[in-house]
């Protein structure tokens, strides 16, 4: 049964394009893989960059030394994927060599982990990127989180344009609310256009020399970030609201790297890992079984994998409409799901509403704020007003997580809260006269 | 005898002569405003400087990475350039679907979405933002958003041709049953919307209003190729179109399938309107309006109405990209905006100074 010659050449293109499918797919396979493997290797470390060997939140002398040691031993870059510093897929003296650019504050590109959620699952992937350094100019989606997270920094002048809201605090008008000196990219915290109407960003990049663009880790900020990404313009992506302190350490320890501010870096995280650590001390005291809703929008609550919720988790509390189904948000509207008041499903005993509103500057109306975000849920569950409270969300997250802390453990309390803050505004703050035990961080108090 | 027939055969000429003049103007006027389009936009560039990197890099003179003008050209040729292209693209689309809409239709206020494609394609496009649920699998990232749309913009028109056989006596009815399945899909966004927060909220509504703002080189190939396609097909059915302006039993007796004709149409049209909406959203006025507009200039003659309607819509939809873009606001006004903002008093300047009844 001799084949024709047009159905031998149609069987001979068709092998050759499965070949091609196929070893397409075992490179991307692969390759997803080892950024994979990499991931699970920077898990603790404290500062995710590849060439930061030793696990630390710096890359210096000591990360050098373990390199050459390997080089000298022979190991190869699929043993010790964090050696290779360049990402040329092996162990070599130019790793060394860009790692004394780094030590030396020269000119170069660095391989580190953005934090990401590049699936779209709404949780935090480890994404491999490249930046270059150090960086001096940048752009930033301002969410209260992010603006908070460079003012304990000392990250002011660098930043020359940013998106942001209206419940950005007061706090910032002499920095980044001040049009003077940071450029206003929209009136969203989540999203600037590169290239649009007068009001993007493609000028104050090319006019102030802004070399990167820091956003945060959730889809939903940047998400035209290719725009960027073509243009040139490095991509670096935080979790500036996170509660998990090793990500916490990444976060300024990062900042700290690409600003070369690394000794402003080593003592916000030496504060952070105290205050954490007190924290976690004062809740370990008292064995609590503690159910709580966060609320960030009025009449919404969240739930799963958000930022607010994560609040609560991290205090050893649950938030009970977990179990429920929400078809996949994690904002939902009580209005429109009031089973969430249902006793016989979900009960529990607080609801945290986390709002943004101008504490340092104590000017809100903040009982008004309270009874405005409170009185629908307050017509339908249980407790009413009692265990609804309005906790500030312009603040450092652990002093955050403090005040948290206090409505939830008997053994906590806001002046316990207040300290723990107090020492981030003595400490990092550029305007440290703000005496936040006078303020209405909490409402009403616990 | 002869001087009469001379003298209609140069009454005729200028007659055409005029319409090809209209035509010529416009598409000069779609050049110029896509040169202007070019310089245009957040980085400030001159009209020399945008012209000649645009020349250039159509040249193949791209410049180096490590050069000054590589930021330069990348904002031209990977936002301006697609930008433009596709505002030439949709607005000649629109322009042409209203133009033929309104004529297999015999209504003046049938538009490319009289089918309900676009309240199809708004609940594909709120179910992939609100939901992050898209038959494409990427959920709201952008490819979602357009598969979705486009799928949803298709059952409208599906089910208004598969229940073509019940609207044979009416083109009316035709219009009142694309308005009812509108109704529908509407209130199903509606519903969802309503259960969603602020910021989702504004998504839709950019997509609503109708953006050009996320228009990239990706949009640009299906949208030409469906247009041209449209066009290729509608523009040599321009005489078979001035039929149907007629009664359908007369059409029938100068051997026109009306009924068929206008199901065709009606299918093409909504395709071509459906492929702009599902990349940019609900534009709209262009295809209500402009063939309108021309129609008072150049009279109601298809065969010239069609493409005259196509440069002018191009031409109208990027001069409003422009203003929209010129605004000094946080980012540009959405055109959908602006299109009924700069059409609807030159229309209605129109309507008053020609009192003519073209319908």
């Amino acid at each position: 049964m001799a084949m024709n010659k047009n159905t031998k050449i149609v069987i001979a293109v068709v092998v050759i394009l499965a070949a091609v499918v196929i070893v397409a797919a075992v490179f991307l396979l692969n390759n997803n893989e080892d950024v994979t493997k990499d991931a699970k290797e920077m898990e603790n470390s404290e500062l995710k960059m590849y060439g930061n060997i030793n696990g630390d939140g710096f890359i210096d002398d000591k990360d050098t030394k373990i390199i050459k040691g390997l080089i000298d031993q022979g190991k190869t870059a699929k043993d010790y994927p964090l050696a290779d510093a360049n990402q040329d897929g092996k162990i070599s003296q130019e790793d060394i060599d860009l790692l004394n650019k780094v030590i030396k504050g020269e000119i170069c590109t660095i391989w580190h982990m953005n934090l990401f959620d590049e699936n779209g699952d709404g949780t935090m992937d480890y994404v491999k990127t490249s930046t270059k350094f150090p960086i001096s100019s940048i752009i930033c989606t301002g969410s209260s989180n992010t603006f908070m997270m460079f003012y304990l920094m000392g990250i002011i002048d660098e930043v020359k344009g940013a998106s942001y809201g209206s419940s950005i605090d007061n706090l910032f008008n002499d920095t980044y609310k001040d049009t003077n000196k940071v450029v206003k990219l929209g009136t969203s915290s989540q999203k600037i256009d590169f290239e649009d109407g007068k009001g993007a960003a493609s000028e104050v990049i090319h006019s102030k020399n802004v070399t990167a663009v820091i956003s945060d880790w959730n889809r939903s900020y940047l998400p035209n970030y290719q725009d960027f990404e073509t243009a040139g313009v490095d991509v670096v992506r935080l979790a500036a609201a996170t509660t998990d302190l090793t990500v916490m350490c990444h976060d300024y320890y990062m900042l700290g790297l690409l600003f070369q501010k690394q000794d402003r870096a080593k003592e916000v995280v030496a504060y952070l890992k105290e205050v954490m650590g007190k924290i976690d001390d004062a809740i370990s005291r008292e064995n609590k079984a503690i159910s709580a809703v966060a609320s960030s929008m009025t009449n919404y609550y969240s739930v799963g994998d958000s930022d607010y919720t994560a609040i609560i988790k991290r205090l050893n509390g649950k938030n009970p409409l977990d179990a429920g189904s929400w078809g996949g948000t994690t904002s939902i509207k009580v209005l429109d799901n009031l089973d969430v008041f249902n006793t016989d499903k979900y009960r529990y005993e607080y609801v945290i509403h986390l709002r943004a509103y101008n504490a340092y500057t104590n000017d809100a109306d903040v009982p008004k704020l309270y009874n405005d975000y409170t009185k629908t849920i307050a017509e339908y569950w249980e407790h009413k007003l009692d265990g609804q409270y309005l906790v500030n969300a312009n603040i450092p997250i652990p002093a955050r997580l403090a005040y948290v802390a206090s409505i939830f453990y008997d053994d906590i309390d806001k002046a316990w809260a207040d300290q723990i803050h107090q020492g981030f505004v003595d400490k990092f703050f550029a305007k440290n006269d703000i005496k936040v035990s006078e303020l209405p961080f909490i409402y009403p108090a616990a | 005898m002869a001087s009469s027939v001379e003298e209609l055969k140069k009454e005729y000429g200028k007659y055409t002569f005029r319409k090809i003049l209209f035509i010529v103007i416009c598409i000069c006027l779609a050049v110029t405003m896509f040169w202007l389009s070019l310089a245009v936009g957040t980085r400030q560039l001159s009209l020399e400087e945008s012209l000649t990197l645009f020349i250039n890099h159509l040249m193949g003179n791209i410049p180096s990475r490590d050069s000054e003008l590589w930021y330069d050209d990348n904002i031209i040729w990977n936002f301006r350039v697609p930008r433009a292209l596709f505002a030439l693209i949709a607005g000649a689309g629109l322009s042409v679907a209203g133009a033929v809409m309104q004529g297999v239709m015999k209504n003046p206020l049938a538009d490319p979405y009289t089918t309900g494609v676009s309240s199809g394609a708004l609940l594909g496009a709120s179910i992939a933002i609100v939901l992050g649920f898209s038959l494409g699998g990427s959920g709201i990232a952008g490819a979602g958003i357009v598969i979705n749309a486009i799928v949803f913009a298709m059952i409208p028109v599906v089910a208004i041709v598969a229940m073509g056989p019940f609207f044979r006596k009416s083109p009316a009815s035709l219009i009142l049953a694309g308005v009812a399945v509108s109704y529908a899909f509407s209130s199903f966004s509606s519903l969802l919307l309503v259960t969603t927060d602020s910021s989702t909220l504004a998504t839709v509504y950019h997509w609503q209003v109708g953006t050009l703002s996320d228009v990239s080189w990706a949009s640009v190939p299906p949208v030409l190729a469906v247009e041209l396609a449209g066009l290729a097909i509608l523009f040599p059915l321009s005489n078979k179109i001035n039929l149907m302006a007629l009664d359908d039993k007369d059409a029938k007796s100068m051997g026109l399938d009306s009924e068929k004709l206008r199901m065709v149409c009606l299918v093409i049209l909504s395709v071509m309107a459906a492929i702009v909406i599902c990349y940019v959203g609900v534009i709209g006025f262009v295809g209500l309006v402009i063939p309108h507009i021309v129609r008072l200039i150049l009279g109601s003659d298809n065969k010239y109405l069609i493409p005259a309607s196509a440069a002018f819509g191009a031409a109208f939809l990027l001069t409003c990209d422009v203003i929209s873009r010129s605004i000094d606001v946080s980012s540009s006004i959405p055109v959908g905006v602006v299109t009924s903002f700069i059409g609807a008093p030159i229309f209605l300047a129109l309507i008053i100074r020609e009192k003519k009844n073209v319908w």
